[in-house]
């Protein structure tokens, strides 16, 4: 309804070129690998005490077709809250995705807000793969265009850029006219969550799971008529002013169609904040050196985030532990592997744990790379073993094959599911060939049904 | 202590004997005219359009949607609340944070007390708590995060809303404390939405957002130590310092930010409050329209309502010189003169195209140094520094007439129970401001 006529509006130009982009092969694939991984998380953790509180907040006495299924839970949900529970989900376990440049774990919003409105509007699967992939694809561009000054002040990106990408994914799910989808957009910028005050505790999943919501009620509004201002992201008080002290919002737009940013995701080897990931590939290297012998000291020279954003020395609790790096070295070092069951509340106070965690100190290096590390542990007969990772696990120099993302995968649902955890991964191989999104939702079932 | 414990342990305890007389006052105006604004715009297409938006949307419960004959899920129920509240820009402004705070309170509150089987003098003090709470949140963010372009009352309310709601659903204090920390990563809103259905959407949507963290921490979602003056927490991101955060905890308890909330004479941001003033009385000093309106203003006032040509009723909010033009043409400026017909009326354009806005630094925020110069070229000029303000009287005034045109003869008994808040369950109250069905 209201016009802006700056020089730029970025707002309506992604509205109108978005829906009509077409997927390169790579970025298809790349596309599928992140929908499958993210599946996954969400399956694996589905059945957490969060998922269970936050579906009872949200359950209906008297189920009507109003409402769609949510990935690995029997119960039915409307589409605002069954996007709520399953993006809570696939990033409770901080084991999903994470695009480096900007941190944003962008896999989490657009899968819960492209299940529920995808199952709502009967979508296609290779409609929700496209659909998806975009979602992905704006929000790393409007969070490429916040520099990294944004994150760094203290927002949890994910949120703040999840919203916009699950109002994209929803939109286009959706069939929103361009103007409708330019006005979801700009709604859902009215509605940005995310604090990284909330690490360590449910609000951090939870920053995922509104994203998603949010972009899910963006929609709904967007589509009931309301109006929005065109100049959300580029006007004096839109998003590119206020959320960056130094914004470059050229890059939203920069060789859009051409460049796929969404090429750059990775996916998380383990179950914790991703700047500890190198220290836990040198604690996992070094454990077999270990025969038997108990570390007395160590030193793990590491990026200054490490610190800032995982410096928890003596966590409580399996969430806390997973912003303590010290608890992966140990883990690592005492169990030669990190899954979930080393970020399980009992693990996180075991006492071998946490007086290895005790005796680990951090040296933060200015000239460390984020994705490198080096440990150096002193054993109780005197000897001193090392380990350097040039670029851990899961990095964009490493990145983690087709196979050890089905394994990853395996392990994280097959606890929920059996001996059918392996059709998951085949139900979304399956998506661009699917009429709908009901075998890998019936798959993710925790009850089978015949 | 931190700043959010503090606030928890205020609004657990807080009893309605401890506000002080002049508080207790103001939580009463607040309450009744924040109900009285949900019932008057029950109808309007904007209120329709969310309500139909939302349709889609389940919940445990329904709840009754004043001014209307629907109800919502209780979530949902705030967010129509709290965005139909807001929506005439008619509702309460603390002149010091900028910040309206009835609607996305009252609205979370009224949903917690629906779900919870609260009474009206229950509600009326989580209402003082809530509201006290934004407030001291809207005082810590105070200049920066409004100099920044956060709307103040996205920012500051959902915490506001989630301290009512949690009280109302007998949440303990670790929960509670939760619950602030579920609301407080969500604060959003952007100054940009001026003038859209955006803007009504942030109270709306603070007020959802409080009941909903107040219902997830009570079932068992925890939140960090300090989400509001923490090192990543609201303050340090919203407002880039947490030196606000004594600001905020000044006499918590014993001094009442809410005795400052001003309950609004217009229908329109509160920066233009005085120019109506002026125009009315210049409209009685001079015969005919003016020949030319100077307004020397704060520049707060371009910034927030500089909208020269508004084309429809939520731009006009936004714009001085349409606020001066219905207070010059018609003498008062309530729903009615933002009516679409009246902002596309030949004579109220002429009369908005007859304004000059100048920018003066030297003019505090809530004033104006008008010249008007008359057909016969008679200068009249004035001066305010401050908004003219309702007394209680007013107040109450001022909810009848919102809500006879949709309760008709009932609208005396449900002003008398929103004025009066007593021993009866909040669903008396919702009874009362429903708008009756239309015989089928």
């Amino acid at each position: 309804m209201v016009t802006y006529s700056a020089s730029r509006n970025t707002l309506q130009a992604l509205a109108a070129a978005i829906p009509s982009l077409e997927l390169p092969a790579e970025a298809h694939a790349e596309t599928l690998r992140t929908i499958s991984n993210v599946v996954h998380t969400a399956v694996g953790a589905s059945a957490h005490p969060i998922i269970d509180g936050v579906v009872r907040a949200h359950r209906t006495p008297e189920p009507d077709g109003a409402l769609v299924a949510v990935l690995g839970r029997p119960e039915r949900l409307d589409q605002y809250a069954a996007a709520l529970a399953v993006a809570t989900a696939a990033h409770l376990d901080d084991y999903d995705d994470t695009h480096l440049a900007t941190v944003i774990h962008p896999g989490a919003a657009c899968l819960g807000a492209g299940l529920a409105v995808g199952q709502a509007q009967q979508a296609s699967g290779a409609e929700f793969v496209h659909a998806f992939a975009l979602g992905v694809e704006v929000q790393l561009r409007l969070g490429l265009a916040l520099t990294d000054k944004h994150y760094d002040a203290g927002w949890h990106i994910t949120g703040t850029c999840g919203v916009t990408g699950a109002a994209v994914t929803a939109g286009l799910l959706a069939g929103l006219r361009e103007d409708e989808l330019a006005t979801a957009l700009a709604l859902a910028i009215s509605q940005t969550v995310g604090h990284r005050e909330g690490f360590g505790s449910a609000v951090k999943p939870i920053n995922a799971g509104k994203a998603a919501a949010n972009g899910v009620l963006s929609v709904l509004l967007a589509r009931g008529g309301f109006t929005a201002p065109a100049s959300a992201l580029d006007g004096p008080n839109g998003f590119f002013a206020v959320l960056s002290s130094a914004s470059e919002p050229d890059i939203a737009l920069a060789d859009l169609g051409e460049r796929w940013h969404l090429l750059d995701n990775t996916y998380k080897p383990y179950p914790c904040g991703i700047v500890s990931h190198p220290a836990i590939d040198a604690a996992v290297e070094l454990h077999p050196e270990l025969a038997g012998r108990r570390v007395v000291s160590g030193t793990l020279r590491c990026h200054p985030l490490v610190p800032e954003l995982t410096g928890n020395p003596d966590p409580v609790n399996g969430l806390q532990a997973r912003f303590s790096t010290v608890h992966g070295v140990a883990t690592g070092l005492l169990d030669g592997t990190v899954g979930l069951p080393q970020y399980a509340d009992e693990r996180a106070v075991a006492p071998e744990v946490a007086t290895l965690r005790r005796a680990i100190a951090l040296a933060p290096d200015d000239d460390c790379r984020r994705d490198e590390a080096t440990l150096t542990v002193t054993l109780d007969d005197g000897a001193t073993c090392e380990a350097h990772v040039t670029h851990a696990r899961g990095s964009l120099a490493r990145p983690l094959t087709d196979e050890e993302l089905a394994d990853k995968g395996l392990r994280l649902v097959s606890p929920m599911l059996g001996e059918r955890a392996p059709a998951l991964a085949e139900a979304v191989r399956d998506l661009p060939n699917s009429p709908d999104l009901t075998t890998v939702l019936a798959t993710a079932h925790p009850e089978p049904t015949s | 202590m931190t700043l959010t414990a503090d606030f928890c342990d205020f609004a657990a305890d807080v009893s309605l004997s401890d506000l002080s007389p002049e508080a207790h006052a103001a939580a009463v105006s607040t309450l009744g005219n924040a109900l009285a604004l949900m019932v008057g715009a029950g109808e309007q297409p904007a209120v329709d359009s969310t309500v139909g938006a939302l349709a889609a949307l389940r919940g445990p419960d329904a709840v009754p949607l004043l001014g209307r004959t629907d109800s919502l899920p209780a979530q949902w129920a705030a967010l129509v609340h709290g965005f139909a509240g807001h929506l005439e820009d008619f509702d309460d402004t603390h002149p010091a944070s900028i910040v309206h705070p009835g609607p996305p309170v009252v609205a979370a509150a009224l949903s917690a007390a629906a779900r919870s089987g609260a009474t009206g003098s229950e509600l009326l003090t989580a209402v003082a708590a809530g509201v006290e709470v934004a407030l001291r949140v809207g005082v810590a963010l105070t200049p920066d995060a409004l100099a920044r372009g956060w709307h103040m009352t996205g920012v500051s309310t959902g915490i506001g809303a989630a301290i009512a709601a949690g009280r109302l659903l007998r949440l303990p204090a670790k929960r509670l404390h939760d619950a602030v920390g579920i609301a407080s990563t969500q604060a959003a809103g952007l100054l940009e939405a001026l003038g859209t259905m955006a803007k009504p959407l942030h109270p709306g949507k603070a007020a959802a957002n409080g009941f909903e963290a107040a219902v997830l921490a009570g079932n068992g979602l925890d939140g960090p130590a300090e989400p509001i003056a923490g090192r990543r927490g609201l303050l340090a991101l919203h407002a880039g310092q947490t030196d606000g955060a004594a600001a905020a905890r000044d006499g918590l308890g014993k001094r009442w930010e809410i005795e400052d909330n001003e309950i609004k004479p217009y229908a329109c941001g509160v920066v233009s409050h005085a120019l109506i003033e002026v125009a009315t009385e210049a409209a009685r000093q001079l015969a005919g329209p003016p020949r030319s309106v100077r307004l020397t203003v704060n520049p707060f006032v371009l910034v927030a309502m500089g909208r020269t040509d508004p084309v429809d009723q939520l731009e006009a909010k936004f714009s001085a010189t349409h606020c001066f033009a219905v207070g010059y043409r018609y003498g008062q400026a309530g729903p009615p003169e933002f009516a679409d017909e009246v902002v596309n009326d030949a004579s109220v354009i002429d009369l908005r195209r007859r304004c000059v806005l100048v920018p003066d630094d030297s003019v505090p925020r809530y004033g104006v140094r008008a010249e008007i110069t008359g057909d016969d070229g008679t200068v009249w000029r004035a001066e305010r520094d401050h908004p003219p303000v309702l007394d209680a009287d007013g107040v109450r005034r001022k909810a009848t007439a919102l809500t006879e045109p949709v309760l008709g003869e009932r609208a005396a008994k449900f002003v008398e129970l929103a004025f009066r808040p007593g021993d009866w369950p909040v669903d008396t109250l919702l009874r009362a401001g429903v708008a009756e069905k239309p015989a089928s």
